[in-house]
């Protein structure tokens, strides 16, 4: 399984990567926020995968679910954020986002809505 | 402020440090103050608005920083002079924090955070708002003690 990780934080990247190698996911691109993911992902599905932040400067991780829908992208998308306000949950979700872990997140829980997101 | 304002502050720096550091992190002295005039070596600061305003602030020393960034990465370590991944790791664990607590005041549209900001040095005063309240909190853990600092009223 190919994945994207997109945060501003390296730490939380690192984070999230170590999560995924214990599932045995290692096939790993990152991005430091929503443009350079737009930018990676573009139209196609080359990933199986793309875990998200939210706030991000330049382009949040919100408007690039939006523009990577429209592009006609159909990747999965897990939203990894500390936005855990419902409204924000079914903004996200109405935005294209297919399911949503907050922060703070233990690092199994990781690999459970994986299991769940990516069939 | 209202002093009960920093209750979901508190339950989520205890949460975030046992569920992401595998730390108890326990509350210690709480206290009043016009300025943060102890500040410790790093002071990661987040800005809160919406239908409240205030900020939301973590402050260590130096060697704690490191030690909490590096139990947030697993227990992977940090070189000395490696500042940069300490600044990135506190800034998102006060993110965290932040981003953790202000869901518990259910505003509706949700209260906004700034992106981090991180101040370093060994001398440095953080004054609040004029005319607003600032709670202290001291935390004590395995990896240090550091400071949780809010600032948060009613209103834009």
């Amino acid at each position: 399984m190919r994945v994207l990780i997109v945060d501003d934080s390296m730490v939380i990247r690192n984070v999230i990567k170590k999560a995924l190698s214990v599932g045995g996911i290692t096939d790993i691109d990152q991005a430091k926020d929503g443009q350079e993911a737009v930018d990676m992902v573009g139209g196609g599905d080359d990933y199986q995968l793309i875990l998200m932040d939210w706030n991000m400067p330049n382009k949040t991780g919100i408007e690039a679910v939006i523009e990577i829908r429209a592009n006609g992208s159909k990747t999965p998308i897990i939203m990894c954020t500390t936005e855990s306000e419902k409204s924000r949950v079914v903004e996200a979700l109405k935005a294209g986002a297919n399911n949503y872990i907050i922060k703070p997140f233990k690092a199994e829980t990781i690999l459970e809505k994986i299991n769940q997101t990516v069939k | 402020m209202k002093v009960e304002y920093i209750n979901p502050f508190i339950e989520s720096v205890t949460n975030t440090f046992s569920t992401m550091l595998d730390c108890d992190a326990e509350r210690g002295e709480i206290k009043i103050v016009d300025e943060m005039v102890d500040p410790r070596n790093i002071t990661a600061l987040i800005g809160i608005s919406g239908a409240m305003t205030g900020s939301v602030s973590l402050g260590f020393p130096r060697k704690t920083a490191k030690q909490c960034v590096e139990a947030l990465m697993g227990g992977m370590e940090i070189e000395e002079d490696d500042e940069d991944t300490v600044i990135d790791g506190i800034s998102e664990l006060v993110n965290i924090i932040g981003g953790s607590a202000k869901s518990k005041f259910e505003k509706d549209p949700p209260l906004e955070l700034s992106l981090p900001n991180v101040i370093t040095g060994d001398n440095y005063k953080v004054r609040v708002q004029t005319g607003t309240m600032c709670v202290d909190v001291v935390f004590e853990s395995k990896l240090g003690s550091f400071n949780l600092r809010v600032t948060l009223r009613d209103g834009k």
